[in-house]
Formats: C-alpha cells, structure tokens, sequence
C-alpha cells in the first residue's frame, strides 16, 4: 500500500519540485581535519593544513568554519606566547578571511606552563570563481618566544578541523 | 619533570634562540622525541642544529 503520492505519482517517479518548494542552498561541504599535533615557534606567518573547495558556479559563496584545538606554552617567565590562527586563501601568504586573535597567557614568574584553549572562526565571502579555493590554517605568534600548538587527530577527538561549504545562490 | 616534547623545544631554544619552525607530531605517537620528528621539522628560519646536539642538550634537561 502506497503511503505517499505527489501529483497521483510515486516518489521514485517525481524528477521536479514545484516553484514554491525551495531547494537546498548548501552545494557541497568539505571538511579537513588536521592529523598530527603541530607546534609553531617564531613570529614567521606559518600554515598547519589546509581543505580545498571548488565552487561551482561564480555566484556561489563559501562558508568556512575553523575550530582551532590549541595550546600555549612557554619556556620561561618571559616567553609568554601571543599571536593569531588565520584562515588565509593559497597559501601563508596569501589573504585574510578570518582571525582568532590568542593573547598572552600570563604565565608571569612560571616556567613550562602550559594552558589548553578551543576556538572557532568563520568566514562568508564570494570568490566569485569556479577555480579551486585553498584555504590554509595558519599560525602567526607575535613573539618570538613560547609556543603554540593546534591538537591535531592523534591527541583528541576534538582536533582542529575547517569545514568549507559551498552556498549556491 | 619535564616531557620529552617539552625538552626539545627548550633545547632547540637553549642552543638557537628565537627560531622560527614548525614541528609536526608522530601520528602514532604524539609524545615521541627522536631524530625522524627533529628531521621533520620544517625551519622558517635558519638552522645549523643536528639531532645529536639536540639530543645532548635535551638530556641536561
């Protein structure tokens, strides 16, 4: 006994919806996940991994999502790690679509101290092209001294991830 | 007491201070220090350190 019918027809035979039913607006979603815990050290703009996305069509927007699983750590009294995680497009170098601003941890008169933190970043923009669209997770300390870690895969469930979605227009 | 992922970052500090690097984890091991994870390393800045230096002074540590 069938339980539904749309227009007297069954469901397998329905190829089109009417106009007023809108259809999903999300076309894709890739989602990276960083593997190994990586440390970076020193005020060089430095990538950590990276998720890739090819839109579809040029009025298409990407969504991106990063959850950075990171530590801050310093050597000394005066090591006080700060800086930011940066969702950049191509490369260490390339543009800024999103910053997650860490400050100091003010560890003032410890030593190897280490603090664990969670955060996320988004970004919503139009690159207005159907060429693949890299995007990289970069760490970019602001001192030269301590250090931070994005928690990768082999440390926690939570590791850092980038989710990129397609939004169709 | 410190670990030994603790260790080689302040020796690579104590020997060469400020540089610049990127240090990836084993995947199997997160905690493991050996000479394949100090050959990894990906150096921003320049470097003249060797595994066996690293080593010495991680074990004064």
């Amino acid at each position: 006994m069938a339980l539904i019918k749309l227009n007297n027809q069954s469901l397998t035979a329905v190829t089109s919806l009417p106009a007023a039913i809108p259809t999903g607006k999300i076309g894709q979603v890739v989602r990276s996940v960083l593997s190994t815990t990586t440390y970076t050290t020193g005020t060089t703009s430095t990538s950590i991994f990276s998720g890739s996305i090819t839109p579809s069509a040029t009025s298409s927007y990407i969504y991106a999502i990063f959850t950075a699983n990171y530590r801050m750590s310093c050597n000394d009294n005066t090591s006080n790690p700060y800086g930011n995680i940066r969702l950049k497009v191509g490369g260490s170098t390339g543009s800024t679509k999103a910053d997650m601003r860490l400050r100091d941890i003010n560890s003032a008169g410890a030593t190897n101290i280490d603090r664990d933190f969670i955060g996320e970043g988004s970004a919503y923009w139009t690159p207005n092209s159907t060429s693949a669209q890299a995007l990289h997770v970069c760490v970019e300390m602001g001192t030269a001294t301590g250090r931070i870690g994005l928690y990768g895969n082999n440390d926690h469930t939570n590791a850092t991830s980038l989710t990129l979605m397609e939004i169709l227009a | 007491m410190m670990t030994d992922l603790e260790k080689i970052f302040k020796a690579i500090e104590n020997l060469q201070p400020n540089s610049s690097y990127k240090l990836t984890t084993h995947e199997a091991d997160s905690q493991l220090v050996d000479e394949e994870l100090f050959n990894n390393i990906v150096w921003n800045s320049p470097n003249n350190l060797t595994w066996s230096q690293v080593k010495a002074e991680m074990d004064k540590l």
